[in-house]
């Protein structure tokens, strides 16, 4: 079987913005410092142990270098989207895939999320609503502010078009 | 200009002693017996306390009952409650999704009738008006329903019709049919909810029915216990939850009647509780038949509706026929769509590799548990033996696990024990979701999720393990005939 039928996505999805790269770097570089804090902390309680220098350090740097370097570019890879005139496709995921399909006439509202790190690099998340269980909000993260402001007034403007 | 609204109506009078009753037990029983069984008082401080406690929840009743007022404005209904603390809650009628009827033993005595007001929201006793006049609440749901739908009240209070008696009837459970589905809710859960009650019957009956005297001898067999005899307590059990399957069905199912009312569907049942709600059909978003492994044998199916928000009122989907023959529940069906159902042939069945991955997946999962257990109690690697069962169980649910694509909805059916038949109409879904973990992406498998509104997390009908190719293929087809329905609905507007 050809390997590109394995694909659940036969559309060429877009990338988010590069910048996003960083912001998941940052986000990761956030999650691993308690890690390295305690690790510094043991450090110091393990040389009265005598245990060896970096037995606790080193674990931690690996996660460190995990979660900074290894992993971003993946994740960031992993997402991809597209617009197209009724739907908005939606997929992420580096173990277990998803694609997710939001027709825009069952969108009960939309959000532009912007959190502080996003906001440094002057990015957004849009999340569509719907009244579905599994999908009650599919997000997609790493959108330049003006594109994913663009596209709630976009799909906004569909919304209004399904209510007429 | 708007008026407030007025809260000038009260709860029927008797809310006060069947409150009172209620909470008898807790104040001239519990605290009284507490204290007894705590202090060395005597018998008169005891009883002087059980007259205390009576006369405080009586106290409370009342109390309960002067403060508590409703009224209805033309675009909401008000409820004010509260002893010292004031609520004054109100609910505009178009926020309102359901309201529902209920009657319990003791209001069915005083001739009223709980009504339960649901909204969106999530708080569980939104708009309680425990209890009114039977048919006080009859006139309050029709009144409510009208101001939902947008029509403005005015004239007299009382000026709302009853709704009409001769409602046609759709469906129906006689006495023997109560019986006979009771059978088939064979449960040993509930017997283990009979045993506890019973423990706490000792006060009562004044002797403990657990240690009554056919318990030893019981006891004794035990001691010796034979395969006869085992079989004999295993048929003594089987026997136990027949009997308590048909007590529960019969408490909740007695004169089961489903009649179509200008709202929707209209649904009574109850032994001792009866309970009476509607479901308005444009909010059913999907229609599933439920049938188990022995019912399905001789025929026998349940169908339910899952509407806009299950979770707020009973747990769970609206049952629409707790169970009945296929043909009563085409019939029901048809009151909602009037599509038949698609042929058995024109079902299709996922992946044949379904197999090969749930047997990877069960296998994977199961056999660090049983190494554990292994080497802490060597004969566990035993169950080692059992794994090709997983290949079994895999094979079992890839032959029931079908799908079909029909004019007006997609059709998903899971199950080997409890069969369930998702009946998803184009229109009502929300989104589409096409997984694939990494088993999936060796296999060239992928799964496709229909998510609708109300749908239970626990129980998606997703199609498993279908070809990627065909799953994709699949949605492509399934958003093109939803963007056709919705346009549909739209032109019929």
């Amino acid at each position: 079987m050809p390997a590109a039928t394995n694909r659940i996505s036969p559309l060429a999805m877009k990338p988010l913005s590069p910048s996003q790269k960083s912001v998941l770097r940052i986000r990761g570089a956030i999650a691993a410092l308690p890690f390295l804090a305690a690790s510094l902390f043991f450090e110091t309680v393990i040389r009265d142990a005598g245990l060896p220098l970096g037995f606790a350090l080193s674990p931690a740097l690996l996660l460190a270098a995990f979660l900074i370097l290894y992993a971003p570019p993946r994740r960031y890879r992993s997402w991809g989207y597209d617009v197209t005139e009724d739907e908005l496709h939606v997929e992420s995921g580096i173990w277990l895939r998803t694609r997710t399909v939001v027709p825009f006439g069952r969108v009960q509202h939309i959000d532009v999320g912007q959190g502080p790190v996003e906001r440094r690099y002057g990015l957004g998340t849009l999340t569509l609503h719907t009244a579905g269980t599994r999908g009650s909000a599919v997000s997609l993260p790493g959108l330049e502010l003006g594109d994913a402001e663009r596209m709630r007034d976009e799909i906004r403007a569909q919304i209004r078009q399904d209510l007429v | 200009m708007t008026l407030e609204t007025v809260a000038d109506r009260r709860l029927h009078p008797a809310t006060f002693l069947t409150g009172a009753l209620k909470q008898l037990p807790q104040y001239a029983l519990g605290l009284p017996a507490a204290v007894g069984f705590m202090s060395e008082s005597g018998l008169d401080t005891i009883l002087l306390l059980a007259l205390g406690g009576i006369l405080a929840a009586a106290a409370g009743a009342w109390l309960h009952w002067r403060r508590f007022r409703y009224g209805l404005g033309a675009r909401e209904i008000v409820i004010e409650s509260g002893i010292l603390h004031r609520k004054r809650r109100v609910i505009p009628f178009d926020r309102i999704q359901d309201i529902d009827i209920e009657q319990g033993l003791l209001a069915r005595a005083f001739g009223m009738a709980k009504v339960r007001i649901e909204t969106g929201g999530s708080a569980k006793d939104e708009g309680n008006l425990d209890s009114v006049a039977l048919d006080e609440a009859h006139r309050l749901r029709e009144l409510l329903r009208r101001g939902a739908r947008g029509e403005v009240h005015e004239g007299p209070w009382g000026a709302a019709a009853l709704p009409a008696e001769d409602e046609p009837l759709i469906f129906h459970m006689p006495l023997g049919r109560v019986l006979l589905a009771g059978l088939f809710n064979f449960s040993l859960v509930f017997l283990a909810v009979i045993f506890g009650a019973l423990e706490y019957a000792e006060p009562v009956l004044g002797v403990d029915p657990l240690k009554m005297e056919w318990i030893e001898p019981a006891r004794a067999l035990a001691a010796q216990a034979t395969w006869g005899v085992t079989a004999l307590g295993l048929a003594f059990l089987l026997v136990l939850g027949l009997i308590a399957g048909v007590l529960r069905t019969l408490a909740r199912d007695f004169r089961f009647r489903l009649t179509r009312s200008t709202a929707g569907l209209r649904r009574r049942r109850g032994l001792f509780t009866l309970t009476e709600a509607v479901v308005p059909l444009r909010r059913v978003q999907v229609s599933i038949i439920r049938s188990g492994a022995v019912a399905r044998l001789f025929g026998w199916h349940g169908l339910e509706f899952q509407t806009l928000n299950a979770d707020a009122g009973q747990a769970g989907n609206q049952v629409a026929v707790p169970f009945g023959r296929m043909d009563e529940l085409t019939r029901v069906l048809r009151e909602v769509r009037p599509a038949p159902l698609p042929e058995d042939s024109a079902f299709v069945r996922v992946s044949k590799r379904h197999i090969l991955r749930q047997s990877i997946r069960w296998t994977a999962f199961l056999i660090l548990p049983i190494a554990a257990a292994a080497v802490f109690f060597p004969p566990a690697a035993l169950l080692l033996l059992a794994l090709p069962l997983a290949a079994g169980a895999a094979a079992l649910q890839w032959k029931h696990h079908r799908y079909c694509v029909a004019a007006d909805a997609l059709y998903v059916r899971h199950g080997f024990l409890t069969r369930r038949l998702w009946i998803i109409p184009f229109e009502r879904i929300q989104t589409l979701a096409m997984d694939q973990g990494p088993l999936q992406r060796r296999l060239g498998l992928a799964s496709l999720t229909a998510d609708t509104a109300g749908a239970s997390l626990l129980r998606m009908p997703v199609i498993a393990n279908l070809p990627a190719e065909i799953a994709a293929a699949l949605a492509a087809a399934l958003l093109t005939r939803h963007k056709a329905a919705r346009a549909r609905l739209k032109l019929a507007a």
